[in-house]
């Protein structure tokens, strides 16, 4: 009997808790306004939850950042990438970037407050909910190391010194950053295929446009629905399908129709041939 | 791409909060119907497309026997922001789509079929409100 009103007691707790929970989630006094800030304790726990999150998951170690070459592509790779954020001594960050909430951080104190494995960490897998990319798509391993060996060296940096390694870095042959260069080695299993497809697609943000089984943010409807695209026998109208056609169309629409609205995003052929893996899995056609 | 939230702005018809919740979390939980096609009848509109074959390439809700996975399915068209990759969704473009399909993407495997614009109307009126 007191078990049953013990549990009782527990249910109804429980009932309206999820209650609460509704009305202060449908009745939108939450605000999400990036013009109002959040109070502190829930700052404050965001930032932590944060950072521990991160410290928890980077490896302890890092390669040598001592090297001045490596520190100088990684400023290269800076300045193209994360400086419209994160700006560089005496430099602002691009306009768009001034609105975000969280605030990118501005990158010196990065540089002093974290860890280099942690800043890898981040700059490779980006942060849920904030204006902070995921760059494993985009950088390879070494790039991302390049990036960090230079971040921990910009605190050093006075403007001029800044202004000084820019020019260095300028005049000597630093090579420029392939889009779509990176890699997770392309597994060479078809689950590890799938399994970069399915990251692929979110990454190259297809799912912005389109609805794909089994992504959760791919429930768009700019372009058509993309479950069952490997059973159809054209694609996008035009090409008779095959896998080859697709990883063509994924990878340069604009070459093969130069009326269609899909844009030409870089991907690689790496990754177009990974994301058709993984539509033949959500279709069961592989 | 911001979903339409005009639809939360009521307290809707249904009664129970959590159903319209389960709904309303899908991206666009109202329907971004462009404007009615003055003329077009989806009753007529449904059995013209059966009588066209177009379930023969495409899957269609409300048609049972539309299946064909030549095209792409045309489910939430109303909510799509564009037709056949190449146009605009509104219902002006999605008649032309269907009466001259080679006129706006020439080569495109969607074939004419002869249909007259009124016919293109009335199915139009079907896809973007399939019953």
């Amino acid at each position: 009997m007191r078990h049953r009103r013990r549990l009782l007691l527990i249910l109804t707790l429980a009932a309206a808790l999820a209650t609460a929970g509704s009305i202060f989630v449908y009745s939108g006094f939450y605000n999400v306004s990036a013009l109002e800030q959040h109070t502190p304790p829930v700052y404050q726990l965001l930032q932590f939850a944060m950072v521990r999150s991160v410290a928890v998951r980077s490896d302890r170690s890092a390669p040598d950042l001592e090297d001045r070459e490596r520190q100088q592509r990684g400023l290269v790779l800076y300045e193209a990438h994360c400086r419209q954020c994160h700006g560089a001594p005496g430099m602002a960050p691009e306009d768009f970037s001034l609105g975000i909430v969280p605030a990118p951080t501005a990158i010196a104190a990065i540089a002093r407050r974290r860890e280099a494995a942690e800043i890898f960490w981040v700059v490779k897998h980006g942060i849920k909910m904030t204006g902070m990319p995921a760059w494993e798509y985009r950088l390879t391993q070494e790039e991302m190391w390049d990036v960090v060996a230079f971040v921990k060296q910009v605190a050093h940096l006075t403007v001029d010194e800044y202004i000084d390694w820019r020019r260095q870095a300028a005049s000597s042959s630093v090579a420029q950053p392939m889009p779509g260069s990176a890699a997770p080695h392309p597994g060479s299993s078809r689950r590890e295929a799938v399994d970069r497809g399915r990251v692929a697609l979110q990454q190259y943000n297809c799912i912005s446009c389109h609805t794909i089984p089994g992504i959760t943010a791919a429930r768009n409807h700019v372009g058509p629905p993309l479950g069952g695209i490997t059973r159809r026998a054209f694609i996008a109208g035009v090409l008779d399908y095959s896998d080859a056609n697709l990883v063509r169309w994924i990878r340069f629409p604009r070459n093969i129709d130069p009326q269609t609205l899909m844009p030409e995003l870089g991907v690689s052929e790496t990754d177009a041939r990974a994301m058709a893996a993984y539509f033949h899995a959500v279709d069961g056609t592989d | 791409m911001m979903p339409d939230w005009s639809c939360t702005r009521r307290l809707p018809r249904p009664r129970c909060l959590a159903v319209y919740l389960v709904l309303a979390s899908s991206a666009g939980c109202g329907s971004e119907v462009p404007q009615a096609v003055e003329a077009g009848d989806p009753q007529k509109g449904r059995a013209l497309i059966v009588q066209a074959g177009c379930g023969s390439c495409h899957r269609i809700p409300g048609i049972a026997t539309a299946r064909g996975e030549v095209g792409p399915p045309l489910n939430h068209l109303s909510r799509r922001a564009y037709l056949a990759g190449v146009l605009p969704n509104s219902t002006a473009n999605l008649v032309r789509w269907i009466a001259r399909p080679q006129s706006v993407a020439p080569g495109s495997a969607m074939p004419d079929l002869g249909l007259t614009y009124a016919e293109a109307q009335d199915m139009a009126a079907y896809l973007y409100a399939p019953r």
